[in-house]
């Protein structure tokens, strides 16, 4: 495996937020190691909204959790670079940690109904963050989380209530809030409305831009779901099986996919409009991380597999102007995969 | 929808629920409100709304799982109550089988797959010597992609994915041979990509002449796999009708809010959302008056407040409910 990957990036280095540079994450099991993320290079720039998808297992949430250093064992990051605003995360003592998580880059999860405490008022919950990394006094924290409720839309009156007093929509804002609170400039959000239905997803989705907008922070998207994604996003990532398979404008990932998961990904979705057709999505199962295959890991699902694919491992390299493909199809020049489907080269 | 006899006929259905019961007073929350469908033969109906909006509520009703406070659910023309002896309960629950969310949870974690498919099997005397189950289970596998059959029956359920999971419980609906199945978010849990491959079985089946209720909140799913589509909001069925009629002309203003809030790749997340705006969702009681939605609603008129607009065809198979269309 090389590890001079192209760095997908499409930034000037003076504008670039985050760095993830070879990221490898290997989780130790009583099977042997596995490396659930492997070789991962992206770069988000300021005030960008960067995407990654994929299947539920491909890593996405390891790649998040590593950007705040939140893994525990069984999970270590085992090779790799974070650079965030010039320095490498990976080498910061505890303090340093303390200091950058949350004033730097804050995280968002997934399920904002675990994320906050049940027992305690949110006037609390608001006052601990406040406390912990600031120099201000109660009466101020209290005032900043007022402050910080109605940029969410929800009134100041409500910080004595306690988080079951609220919906799911209004807790997952309140989640946002206090991810808030210090002014990140980078926000990691796993699967941020996935449990939410489709109105109130795209009523938090509008304010989460909006905000960008006003305090230029970056977001960092995490979510399994192509077509919100390709909406919100500016650049997306596509992951399977620890890797990245595509990095590309949002706009071109349906459009012109450059990887056949990208495509296959793209035809599991049925469309809302237009003929109705029978789709195949994507033949197999996912990678079992204990049985990677030498060559592409998308080979054994790949409908276009060569030769090739099965002997030699392909990088993630620059097929057009941003963006970038880890796909052998790709490596004597672009091959326009939608034509390519007519007649599917058989390995 | 269909010349052919509805093989279930839900009619004015209602369903109150109990809700901060104490000794002196019983408060009731009305999950369904008036709400009549009909499934028929080799048709798919899709139901989709929030959470909490009956979805499931009416599913389990027709199931049998729930009692209903008011309203009549008739199979074939008779109704459900009749099936209330062993036998005739036995036969209806042979007829309309429910397949759940949740594939972790609705397999038995200490039997084998084998188990799983020989006990219908056996228990509705669909095999009744015990040479000829073998035989009968694998082709149940094979028929629901499951191959080689024989190896799939020997395992247990942790040892397969949730895609897999799921196709076990549908080879279970087609080992009683189900007349109509409710499908309760049978994909919400399940992968992209595993995704498509149990919503074109459940295809098949269909075709194959079951009649099918298609509960999701994906409306993108339900186009795929419905021919009929019913959206709820707050137990009532605010429209319902074909299913390309009613996602590519929505008249019900929620409709149009669920329609312009659906992801798709064409849009941009800046778009207005339409129809409705941003406002808690009521809890409905007896005792409430009105639409459901006029709280929300952007066209929301005086008489919105007094009274539930009633169901009118505003197309060929297209029924709304909403003044806007009176």
């Amino acid at each position: 495996m090389s590890v001079n990957q192209a760095n997908a990036s499409v930034h000037d280095k003076t504008d670039i937020q985050l760095s993830v540079r070879n990221l490898c994450v290997d989780y130790i099991t009583s099977n042997g190691d596995v490396r659930a993320v492997s070789n991962v290079s992206f770069d988000i720039g300021r005030g960008e909204v960067f995407g990654l998808a994929g299947e539920s297992g491909c890593g996405k949430s390891t790649v998040a959790f590593s950007v705040c250093r939140l893994h525990k064992p069984p999970a270590f990051i085992s090779a790799g670079e974070i650079i965030f605003n010039g320095k490498d995360i990976l080498k910061f003592d505890d303090e340093q940690l303390r200091q950058y998580r949350w004033k730097e880059s804050a995280m968002v999860f997934q399920s904002a109904m675990n994320s906050l405490n049940p027992v305690l008022t949110l006037e609390e919950q608001f006052c601990d963050v406040l406390l912990a990394h600031t120099n201000m006094t109660r009466q101020e924290c209290i005032k900043r989380a007022g402050q910080l409720l109605e940029v969410v839309d929800i009134h100041p009156s409500r910080l004595s209530d306690y988080p079951h007093q609220f919906s799911g929509g209004m807790r997952q804002r309140l989640v946002i809030a206090i991810a808030l609170a210090l002014n990140a400039k980078l926000i990691i959000m796993d699967e941020p409305t996935t449990a939410l239905d489709v109105v109130v997803q795209r009523e938090i989705l509008q304010k989460i831009y909006q905000l960008k907008e006003e305090f230029g922070f970056s977001i960092l998207f995490i979510t399994h779901d192509i077509s919100l994604m390709v909406e919100f996003c500016d650049r997306i990532g596509i992951m399977y099986a620890g890797e990245l398979a595509e990095v590309a404008p949002a706009k071109n990932i349906l459009t012109k996919p450059n990887h056949p998961y990208t495509e296959g990904l793209g035809n599991a979705f049925p469309p809302l409009h237009g003929e109705k057709k029978r789709l195949v999505g994507i033949p197999g199962t996912p990678l079992n991380l204990f049985e990677v295959p030498v060559g592409c890991r998308f080979q054994a699902r790949c409908p276009y597999v060569k030769d090739i694919c099965r002997k030699e491992y392909c990088t993630l390299t620059e097929v057009a102007p941003g963006e970038f493909s880890a796909c052998h199809l790709h490596k004597d020049g672009i091959v326009d995969i939608i034509a390519l489907e007519k007649q599917p080269v058989q390995g | 929808m269909s010349n052919n006899n509805p093989i279930i006929e839900v009619k004015n259905l209602v369903k109150d629920f109990p809700i901060n019961a104490n000794a002196l007073k019983k408060n009731h929350m009305r999950a369904l409100n008036d709400v009549s469908f009909n499934l028929y033969k080799g048709r798919a109906l899709a139901i989709v709304g929030e959470s909490g909006s009956g979805k499931s509520t009416s599913a389990k009703i027709i199931a049998k799982m729930y009692s209903r406070t008011a309203g009549m659910v008739k199979y074939h023309g008779r109704d459900i109550d009749e099936f209330n002896h062993k036998q005739s309960l036995m036969e209806y629950r042979e007829s309309v089988q429910m397949i759940f969310q949740d594939p972790f949870g609705s397999l038995n974690p200490t039997h084998t797959i084998f188990h799983h498919l020989a006990r219908p099997l056996l228990l509705h005397k669909k095999v009744t010597n015990k040479a000829d189950l073998p035989g009968r289970i694998y082709e149940l596998l094979e028929r629901v992609g499951l191959t080689p059959a024989k190896e799939t029956a020997e395992k247990f359920p942790h040892q397969l994915s949730g895609g897999q999971r799921q196709r076990v419980n549908i080879a279970r609906n087609l080992a009683v041979e189900a007349e109509i199945i409710l499908a309760d978010e049978p994909t919400s849990m399940l992968d992209v990509s595993i995704r498509l491959g149990v919503l074109n079985l459940m295809e098949d089946m269909k075709n194959d002449g079951i009649s099918m209720m298609y509960i999701t909140h994906d409306i993108a799913t339900a186009r795929y796999l419905a021919e009929d589509i019913g959206v709820m909001y707050v137990g009532h069925l605010v429209e319902w009708g074909e299913v390309d009629e009613v996602l590519q002309k929505p008249a019900h203003p929620y409709t149009q809010l669920l329609m312009s809030a659906v992801p798709n790749p064409e849009k941009s997340i800046h778009d207005n959302l339409e129809g409705g705006r941003k406002g808690e969702i009521p809890l409905w009681t007896p005792e409430s008056v009105g639409c459901p939605f006029s709280g929300r609603c952007l066209q929301v008129m005086d008489k919105c407040n007094q009274a539930l607009p009633e169901p009118k065809e505003i197309a060929p198979n297209h029924f709304v409910r909403c003044f806007l269309h009176e």
